[in-house]
This record gives structure tokens, sequence and C-alpha cells, in this order.
């Protein structure tokens, strides 16, 4: 139900919903893409135009034999004295007669395959295929040898056989797309209401698969031209035609006598296919995120939560200080998480502050999108600095991890911070063993030796509750089921004896009588190992069972922050007491289960008003309009709660956002 | 285990038959006499129609096509009339030169090329990646027959480090170690070609592959227990992307060959690629189709053999399939 809310998948969201057209015209900004589109449109130009371009035709003999460039014959003459210019220039025509024929084929011959085979189904469709299979097997450059060689050399003997062998990735792409298409809803719903077979496949099918289908045949294109060269090359083209692999045959004999025979032909082929393939490259690839500016620091008139720590001015990065017995374990200030995005900088965290004391359980609670993931990445220091800008700060026992060296940051993660995550199949190396990924934690243990190792992994996965663990040792992932392997994870979590685990869902994505064994084994393991756990969800049943503490979060930052005990009696901020209505064990049975109406807003730029307006039944109800004017801040109303609402600050009047 | 590649080499044998069958239907589609080929333009009629007979050509078709397919079962892939010889004998007589060529090229290609893959990956959108890709796209355009012109141009005919052509040194005579070294020196431009249109597909796949797997959930687990950025890369990442890799160097072995072919005419190495040139400026059909069909026979092994390796390589297949 709650999707995961890596950051990339965020930003690309954003990008999707904000510029729907991010189609061509963006691809072609990358100085490749230019380049490729240059290329091949001087290519095109050139074939075109040949008869204009060239200064003589190029099987008349225009000078003497041998001749270096010069001002007369630009690019040499040849064994026969022929122009090599004009040769180059009509080369690039029947490249391009070549490539784009066998281009244009391809795409007919695999469209109608791909269709029939796709919208037939049935036998059509296994004989289609199985020739397809053959065609994909037999040896494309051999085969057209093998056609020019018995059936004589020339290009339309070599464009046939091309085009006859270069339709099976096109038949594919059209037969799965038909494939898809026909089950999709409107087409189902025009079958539906009696459109005939063939109109559908023409108004409806076809359309929706010729797009990559297109893109497939583009492809060809180079791939035709190099076939072409080669053959030519061996003494197999067209004799009535000049071609760059006729040229370079014709130059083989003289390589060493005459240099520009061979060069120049040879790198009309390199740069039209080098543009070609740029220009492939652009279709196919998206263009990367660009990173956002370093934001400055801005500081607001209210730094909330407990207080900087007593190091908060602190000491040198790196330098262990030792035990802080007073301050908390984990304090985080002022915590802003930016992705790049085409569209501009993403605020993901907006001046996130929690603390955590030592052994202490906090519950991180919101609805997916607003954050949660994104704050334990960066507490954690794992976000991608390439696409995410991290500002803040985050105290683990009086360090600074934001300033930490990523060497420093390896050493902490896994043996003082450990994480386990949502979806524990996938967070296990598919290739790696149990025990080699525990064994990743325990390398680095000096207490431990060499020797002992097994004997510990198999301890830890007893622990963990693992029924037979000297065979999930060596198990691998796929064996595994969810809730075993997010044992295994907590195992390797355990491995490194952590002060503080960050659990991002833990029991998501497990069946509920797992869930609850699992959420059991982190209580008791808190305890026993003394272990802090950041624990995020968005179920407050969870929180409430298991949490010492709640922060509940809501689109980048912390609305509300309060005891476990205070949650059940007097939750304050209206979004907590809309989170706790939807819960499915609230609604009696005969009632609909209360949503919230909305979903966490996406920003682009900071909110001037309270984040929640839109979507809070008190300010539409009470038509409250400071809350759409200003964003009130996170107060403290009582011993350990605080409150971002309107509603319960001290004094309406003195805000000073 | 066994069954699945019972399975897989039974689905072979209809490919086999469908290769073979095109092969003979463009040999018959083709103009041209092969009695006359074979006896010359001024035998008379009676001589062609015993020949006819003799050859099982004045049979219908279908029959022939039985005849011709029952040969190649028994590993008859034709008589090579200029050499005298039946064509796979002289096929495999070349073969193993070919093979010297391009397996060294392939195991450099494969080390480069993952390498440089799993570089660019995972400095993605830098100026390393941009460095990697741009030269990696410009080795793809290079026709290989080209590439070997102009080395030979430059190494060996202007500089003189190389040998210009063939496989060995003829004047010397040398033996044993000395040979060796002579054969490696003759081999250095032939390689260098070859490895470079090697390396680009496989450096791609290896960067598309290593991006997926760096984004990973698995990655990010393994980075969140102090796995430092470069140990993923070559841990975990790496070892789940040979998959693909193993698939792009099976799937591209005609590509190969045809590189092989084409380097092997540039520098006149007595191998395949000789064979065919001189088989087609001699007519010499027998060569042609029979090594198209072996080809055809290595590409459908060379599958076989990376969905076999896909098992050894990941665990999933190895236990989940049979």
């Amino acid at each position: 139900m709650v999707a995961t809310e890596g950051g990339h998948g965020t930003a690309g969201q954003v990008v999707a919903e904000a510029s729907p057209g991010t189609g061509l015209r963006e691809r072609f900004r990358t100085p490749a893409a230019k380049a490729g589109l240059g290329l091949t449109g001087l290519f095109c130009i050139v074939a075109i135009a040949a008869d204009l371009i060239a200064p003589s035709d190029p099987f008349a003999f225009v000078g003497q034999a041998f001749k270096s460039p010069s001002t007369d014959h630009w690019l040499g003459t040849d064994d026969l004295g022929r122009d090599v210019l004009s040769g180059v220039v009509h080369g690039a025509r029947t490249s391009l007669i070549v490539g784009l024929v066998v281009a244009v084929s391809s795409l007919i011959i695999g469209t109608v395959i791909g269709a029939a085979a796709g919208f037939a189904g049935g036998w059509v469709d296994d004989v289609l295929m199985r020739l397809t299979e053959l065609v994909q097997v037999m040896p494309r450059f051999f085969l057209a040898l093998m056609v020019v060689a018995l059936f004589g050399p020339g290009l339309p003997n070599l464009i046939a056989v091309l085009a006859l062998t270069s339709w099976e990735l096109i038949a594919r792409v059209v037969r799965s797309a038909v494939l898809s298409v026909k089950e999709a809803d409107f087409v189902v719903a025009a079958r539906a209401v009696g459109a005939p077979a063939p109109r559908l496949l023409w108004t409806h099918i076809l359309p929706n698969a010729i797009a990559p289908a297109v893109a497939l045949a583009a492809l060809q294109v180079g791939g035709a031209i190099l076939i072409e060269a080669g053959l030519s090359f061996l003494g197999l083209g067209d004799p009535n035609r000049v071609s760059w692999g006729y040229m370079l045959n014709n130059a083989q004999p003289f390589v060493r006598r005459a240099w520009w025979l061979s060069v120049f032909p040879g790198a009309a082929v390199a740069m039209t296919l080098l543009g070609i393939n740029l220009l492939s490259d652009a279709l196919s690839d998206r263009a990367p995120a660009r990173p956002p500016r370093r934001i400055r620091r801005r500081f607001r008139g209210h730094v909330d939560g407990p207080g900087p720590s007593p190091l908060a001015e602190g000491p040198d990065p790196g330098l262990d200080p030792g035990p802080n017995a007073g301050s908390p374990l984990l304090a985080v200030e002022e915590l802003r998480v930016q992705f790049g995005t085409d569209v501009g900088p993403l605020i993901a965290v907006d001046g996130l502050t929690l603390t955590i004391g030592r052994g202490e359980v906090l519950g991180l609670v919101g609805e997916s999108g607003c954050g949660k993931t994104v704050t334990a990445l960066a507490i954690a220091g794992l976000l991608d600095e390439t696409t995410a800008v991290v500002d803040g700060r985050v105290w683990f026992d009086g360090i600074d991890l934001a300033a930490q060296p990523e060497s420093a940051m390896n050493r902490i993660r896994g043996s003082r911070i450990a994480m386990i995550f949502q979806e524990p199949g996938s967070s296990l190396d598919p290739v790696k063993t149990v025990g080699h990924q525990i064994g990743e934690v325990l390398r680095r243990r000096d207490d431990i030796a060499r020797g002992q190792r097994r004997q510990t992994t198999i301890d830890l996965l007893d622990r963990v509750g693992i029924p037979d663990p000297r065979r999930v040792v060596e198990a691998y992932a796929h064996q595994l089921s969810g809730g075993m392997a997010q044992r295994v994870m907590i195992a390797i979590a355990l491995a490194g004896g952590p002060d503080l685990l960050i659990a991002d869902e833990p029991t998501t994505a497990l069946d509920v009588t797992v869930q609850a064994q699992i959420l059991e084994l982190l209580q008791e393991l808190s305890e026993t190992e003394d272990m802090a756990i950041l624990l995020i969800t968005h179920d407050l049943d969870v929180v409430s069972e298991f949490a010492d503490r709640v922060a509940v979060m809501y689109a980048g930052v912390i609305v509300e922050e309060l005891t476990v005990d205070r949650l059940g009696h007097d939750p304050r901020h209206p979004y907590t007491t809309a989170l706790l209505a939807a819960r499915p064990g609230v609604a009696r049975s005969d009632e609909r289960l209360a949503t919230i109406p909305g979903t966490v807003p996406t920003m682009l730029e900071q909110p001037a008003e309270c984040r929640f307006a839109a979507r809070c039944g008190p300010r539409v109800e009470w038509e409250l309009s400071i809350c759409c004017e200003a964003e009130p801040a996170l107060v403290e109303t009582g011993t350990d709660h605080s409150v971002r609402c309107w509603l319960h600050q001290d004094s309406l009047d003195a805000s000073d956002t | 285990m066994a069954p699945y590649i019972v399975r897989r080499l039974l689905q072979a044998i209809p490919l086999l038959f469908g290769a073979s069958t095109l092969t003979w239907i463009l040999v018959h589609l083709a103009p041209g006499d092969p009695i006359v080929a074979l006896a010359g333009e001024d035998g008379n009629a009676e001589y062609y129609a015993m020949m006819r007979e003799r050859f099982g050509l004045d049979r219908p078709l279908g029959e022939q096509l039985v005849v011709y397919l029952g040969r190649l079962v028994r590993g008859d892939l034709g008589f090579s009339n200029r050499h005298n010889r039946p064509a796979v004998e002289v096929i495999l007589d070349q073969l193993p030169a070919t093979l010297l060529l391009m397996v060294p090229s392939l195991v450099i290609a494969a080390l480069i090329g993952i390498a440089l893959g799993a570089v660019a990956a995972g400095r993605r959108h830098t100026a390393v990646d941009a460095t990697v890709r741009t030269t990696t796209l410009l080795g793809h355009a290079m026709p290989v027959f080209w590439l070997s012109q102009i080395l030979l141009l430059v190494f060996a005919a202007r500089l003189g480090w190389f040998p210009v052509q063939g496989r060995t040194d003829a004047r010397a005579n040398h033996e044993g170690l000395r040979a060796a070294v002579d054969v490696a020196h003759h081999m250095v431009l032939p390689v260098t070609a070859l490895v470079s249109v090697y390396v680009p597909p496989i450096m791609r796949v290896t960067r598309a592959s290593m991006i997926e797997n760096l984004d990973a959930l698995y990655i990010r687990a393994a980075r969140a227990r102090g796995v430092s950025r470069r140990r993923a890369l070559i841990g975990h990442a790496l070892p789940n992307s040979l998959l693909p890799i193993a698939t792009v160097i099976g799937a591209q072995i005609g590509f190969m060959f045809a590189g092989a072919v084409l380097v092997e005419t540039v520098f006149a190495w007595p191998g395949l690629g000789t064979l065919l040139l001189n088989a087609m400026l001699n007519r010499d059909y027998a060569i042609i189709t029979a090594s198209l069909l072996m080809l055809a026979t290595t590409i459908i092994g060379m599958n076989l053999v990376t969905d076999i390796a896909y098992s050894v390589i990941d665990p999933r297949v190895r236990h989940g399939r049979d």
C-alpha cells in the first residue's frame, strides 16, 4: 500500500507530472545529441545533393594517378586518377540509400509480422515467432555474403538480404506492444461495443505500437551501412556504384603508397556512424537531472526542538569526544534535503529537527511522500550527492555525521548505526549468501577472530529466531520468505553491535502475523541490546504499541512530537487526529473508514502558508485565515509535547515566520 | 539442471533444421547450374544428364532436400571442388588461425570493457563517464577493416614497429619460443583492431547493467552496513551484472566472426577470412554455405552456453529451474 519514497522516484514523478512533454526537444539539448544531429544532417545533405557537391563524376579519370591532396583535388586522386572527394560524396548517397531502404523495409516487415503474430495468436503466433528466432540466429554478415556471392554483387540483392534479416527485433517489440494494448481497457471496451477487428488494429493498436518500432528501425540504418561497407570492402559491392567500402577495397593494395585513399572514405564511414549512434543514444537515453545549486542555510527566528546539544558548536569533525551520557544519542538539527529535478529543486525535507535518547524508540510517522525515508537516508549519509543536496546537522554521540568524510561514515555505518528496510527480500544481494553478507560486517570487528566468524554468524541468526541457522548461513535471498529475510536483515544489523537501528517500514511488506513477530523481536532486542530505534512507519498502531515517543511528519517537517502516552489521550495537531481516525481498527464495522482527503503536497518552493491547510478539517470548518497566510512554528505546548499548528500557538499574533 | 539442458538442446533442433533449409533454398534459388559450373560449359547433353543423375539432381526438390538434410546430419556439409576435399575439413583447417585472433581479442576486450563499464557506472554523469562513453562510441563507429588499414599504415608501414602482414615471418625460420614470439608480434595489430570493436558493446551493456544494479535496494542495504562505495560496486553490483554481459558476448558472436574475417583480409592473416574470400572469387559455394551453417550452429550453441552460464552464475536460476 505504501510506496517506497526513494529520492529518485519522487523527483522522477515530479518531472513527469510537471512537464509531460519531456520529449524530443529536451533530449537534443546535450552537446552529444547536437553533434549527432549535425553529423547525421550533414551526411543526409551530402548524400542528397551529391551531384551538386562533387567536383566531378566519381568514375571519371580527371587527373594523374596517386596525386596527394592538393588544391586541385582536395582529397587526392586514386590509382586510376579518379577524384577521391567525388567518390566520398557519392559514397554517401549509396550509404544513405542502403540505410534508409533497409530501415524502412525492416520496419514494414517487422510491423506486419509482429502485428500478425500478436493479433492472431495461436499457431500463427507460434510459427512467426519460430521464424523470428531463426532470423535471429542467422549471422547477418555471412548470410549477406552468401547471397551476394550466389546471386551476384549488386545493391538490390544486398538491400534485400539485409532487409529480410533486420526485422526480428521490430517484430518482437510490435508483437509485445500489440499484446499489451490488446488487453488495455480502451481496446477491450471497443471490442465489447462491437468494433471489428481490422479497424481496431489500425485505429487503436498500431498507433501505440509504432513508436518503439520506429526507434528500432532507425537503429538498423547504422548496421546496414556498416555491412554494406564491409561487403564492398571484400569486393562484393555493386560494381556500378561508388561506395565507401568499395573505395577502401580499392585502397587496400596501396595502403603504404597513398594514405589518403583509405583515410578519407574510412573517416566518412566513421563520422556517419558516430552521428547515427549519438542520435540514437539521445533518443534512448534520459538526460541526467542536474543537481540544484547549494542553498544557503537560512536561520529562522525560532529554533524548535529540544535545543542544540552541548557540543553543537563543536568538536573537530572526526574527533570522537567520548561518551556523552547527558546528551541525546542522535540529534538532527534543521535537516534540509533537496533533489535536483528538471523543473528545479524539489524540497523533500525542510528543516527537520528531532532527537533520540540512548535505548529509546522513536516512531516517525507520516503518509508516503512526506519525507520519512529521505530523512532516514540523510541521517545515514546514504543519499546520492549528485542528485540530492543535504543541509543541516546530524549529531550522533557527539559526532557531526554531516561533516564526516566517506571513510569515517563507512566505519560508523554498520557498526554504530544500522538500518533495515521495507523490502527485506530485495535488500539482500541475490547472488551472495546470507553468511557472506553478515561476514561483511563481522570482518571489520576486531573482537571477533577470523575462525569465530562462522559461529558468531550462526549465533546471530539464532538470536533473531531463525530455526535452522546452519542451513540459512549458506542460503540465498530467493530461498527465504519475507519474514525470514527481514530476520536476516536484523541479524546483519546486530552483527556490528549498533547503538542506533533505523528501521524504515520494517513490517509493511510482510504478512500480518509475521509483522507482529518482527515487531516483538525488535522490541526485545532494543531492550536486551540497549539499542535505540528510529522506527519509520505509516502505521500509528505499530507506533503506539512499541515506541516511547512519536514524531508526526508532514510535507518535510515535524508537525507534532509527543510521548506515546499523550498520543493516546491528547493529540493536538489536526493531522495527527486525522491519522488516528483513519486507522482501520477505529471505524465501526457499519461505518466507512475515515480518510484524509487529498495527498501530501510536492514542494518546489517553501510554502508561505501552513502545509496542511488545504486538507485541514478544522481550518475549513472555522474558516481560519491565518493558516493560509503564514506557516506556524513548532512550539512546545507541554512536557514532551510540541505542535506546529495555529490552533495551538501561545499567541496567534506573535508570528514571526 | 540436466533436464533443463536437454530441453534447451531439443529447442535448438528446429532452429538448426530451419537454418539448413534456408541455406538449401538459397542455393537452389541462385542463378547458374551447378553441373555446368562443375563440368564446364561445353559438355554434351547426355553427359549433363548423367551427372545430374549421379548427383541426384534429377529427383524432385523435396527429395533432394531430404537427401541434403540427411547428409548434414552425418556431418557432410558439401564438397569443395577447388580444394578437392569436404568443405568441413577445409574450414576446420583454417578455423584455429581465426580463433587465434578472436579468443585473445575477446578475453582482452572483456576485461577492458567490463572495467570501463564499471568505472563509467560508478561515476555516472561525470567527466569520466562522458569520456569513456564517447571513446567507445567512436570505437563503435569505426569500421574494423578501416581501423586495421590505419593501424597498418601507421604502426607497420610508417613506424615499422610491427610486421605488415601475415602470421609468421617467412624469411626467418624460427623455432620453439622464438616462433611463438614471432606469431605474437604479428598478432598485435590485428588483435588491437578486433579489441577496439569488441569493447564497445561489452562496455555499454556493463555500464547499463551496473547502473541498474547500483540503484537496487540491496546496494543501499550493503552501503548501510558499512560496505564502501567501491566494494559495493565491485563486490555486489558487478557479480549481479555478469549475466547480461555474458549474454551480450554470446549474442555478438556472429558479429565478432565477421570482424575477424574482415581484419584477416587486411592483414593477410591466413584464416577463415582469406578462405572465404578465395571461395567467393572461385565460386566455391560449398565453402560459403558450410561456413554459414557452421556459424549459425555456433550462434545457437553460444545461446545455449550463455543460458547454462546463467545457471552457474546466478543462484536463482541454479536453484529455481528443475
